[in-house]
């Protein structure tokens, strides 16, 4: 599961009439060299479309061929789409957007609306990052080491149980011991009471 | 006068040229009749026909308004649904058609009162109007229900395309419009039998409306879920947790009591084997000092040995 573009726009402004791209990534390596170009067009359009067709405050998730673009309008002008395939999950795919939102307003925050130009290298790395969703995201990878741990536990447990059967067979066996050497004690002081003349 | 109501209203002569005529009737019937009855029939036939007039411009209106809701009901772009108007008017033909139903029937039992006092071409003439009339507003209802047809299936065919792009969130959704849909087919089978009474309700479309309606707000409701689902998960996984090492603790506490036997069972065994060794030591070297009276008590028994034999 992968994901091929995330982009960033302005979707609504003072005087802004459709939305204004601020940031793409693109991760087109699996693409052969004459379609990368084309593919980026098209990632491009369709994040275009998306984000002006959908209202304030918004999640939508659209199906394009093969293909998942999620995105979402927040109410600060703000507009991301991610397209991936559709193993993706689209939890992670939302929590991305949140991220690179986030990110892209801690930088720009203060500014947003007045600059011309808004350089975000971010967004790669991010795109980057959110390749393997197990990885990035916090609420699966928190569910993972929690599985891991449960899988740790059990094991620990069997182990608990087998040195348990252990722990019988000693008894038993350490019991036995004491009583034979008891026996051994009374026959020695048998011997030396009774057989003091042969 | 019935050809009046379905040309053009703004065309009036041929009206004003009857009027006229049938008020020049009056006046010559006049002279020959009583005047208390020639008024009391004028009067009614007046108000008959101040009704009828009323009746026929009021479905005239509710033929207009039913056109724009047809040409509002063929559009059929994905996004822009003009829904709340198109429910708007449909409420308010609906509306008028069951007045205009009402207002037909009273004066129906009106011309029913007056045709004992009628003669027999006023009855037919009254008869005639109130047939038209029905005529005209069976037209319009029928209309309505195949401007209605055309919106149900608009809506099922804008449902198929949506499909084709959004998730499989809204596969209940096609099941749940296609109960609505039917629901509105059958209903209007109903009122094809009974041309004058509407007896569906509208109230089935405007479900399907608020279905496709809140399509949107079911997505952000399914990922806000998606992510509380998540969370309660990673909440039972650590429960569970919890409950394995408790199981643990359990165990190890058990086998706690276990290890002490053992532990006393060795120390017993111990001891009992230093004492036996020392028993052993003991009786060895009282075996081992025993040997010279073991040599005494030998000799003393080969001399009685040697006297039996001596005297045997």
């Amino acid at each position: 599961m992968k994901i091929i573009s995330l982009c960033l726009f302005q979707w609504r402004g003072n005087n802004i009439t459709e939305p204004k791209l601020l940031a793409t990534g693109f991760e087109s390596s699996t693409f052969g060299f004459f379609k990368k170009k084309t593919v980026k067009e098209w990632c491009e359009f369709v994040s275009f479309t998306l984000a002006k067709r959908t209202n304030e405050s918004q999640r939508q998730s659209v199906k394009e061929k093969d293909y998942i673009c999620h995105v979402y309008n927040r109410f600060d002008n703000l507009s991301a789409i991610v397209i991936c395939d559709d193993e993706y999950p689209r939890r992670v795919a939302f929590s991305l957007i949140n991220k690179v939102m986030d990110d892209f307003m801690d930088i720009y925050g203060n500014k947003f609306g007045d600059l011309e130009d808004y350089p975000f290298e971010q967004i790669v790395q991010l795109l980057n990052k959110f390749q393997d969703p197990n990885q990035a995201d916090k609420l699966s990878k928190i569910q993972r080491t929690l599985d891991e741990t449960t899988i740790i536990l059990q094991d620990t447990i069997e182990k608990v149980l087998k040195r348990g059967e252990n722990l019988e067979i000693l008894v038993d066996r350490s019991e036995l011991l004491s009583n034979q050497s008891k026996q051994f004690y009374r026959v020695a002081k048998k011997h030396n009471r009774c057989c003091t003349i042969c | 006068m019935n050809r009046m109501y379905t040309d053009d209203p703004k065309n009036r002569t041929e009206e004003f040229f009857s009027i006229a005529s049938s008020m020049k009737q009056n006046y010559s019937t006049n002279k020959t009749k009583n005047d208390n009855t020639i008024k009391n029939s004028k009067t009614k036939k007046n108000e008959f026909f101040q009704i009828t007039s009323q009746i026929g411009k009021q479905i005239h209106l509710t033929c207009l308004k039913l056109s724009d809701l047809s040409k509002l009901a063929k559009s059929t772009s994905l996004y822009n649904d003009p829904t709340h108007q198109i429910q708007i008017l449909t409420h308010e033909i609906k509306e008028e058609i069951q007045t205009l139903n009402r207002q037909l029937e009273s004066v129906e039992i009106l011309a029913s009162h007056n045709t004992g006092k009628q003669n027999r071409q006023t009855t037919q003439h009254t008869n005639q109007i109130v047939g038209s009339l029905k005529g005209q507003l069976a037209n319009t209802t029928q209309s309505f229900q195949g401007v209605l047809r055309e919106r149900t299936e608009n809506l099922k065919k804008q449902q198929e395309r949506r499909s084709k792009f959004m998730d499989n969130s809204s596969f209940f959704f096609s099941a749940n419009n296609n109960t609505s849909s039917r629901k509105i087919s059958y209903a209007m089978d109903e009122s094809k039998t009974n041309s004058t009474n509407l007896g569906f309700d509208i109230d089935i479309i405007e479900n399907t409306n608020n279905n496709f309606n809140s399509q949107n707000s079911l997505q952000t409701v399914s990922y806000r879920e998606s992510r509380v689902n998540v969370v309660e998960d990673i909440e039972k996984t650590i429960h569970e947790i919890g409950t394995i090492f408790s199981r643990l603790a359990n165990l190890i506490q058990n086998q706690d009591t276990q290890i002490e036997w053992i532990d006393q069972n060795v120390d017993e065994t111990l001891e009992n084997i230093e004492q036996g060794e020392r028993e052993l030591r003991k009786y060895s070297e009282s075996i081992g000092s025993n040997r010279w009276l073991i040599f005494k008590i030998f000799a003393i028994l080969i001399v009685f040995i040697l006297i039996f034999v001596l005297i045997m």
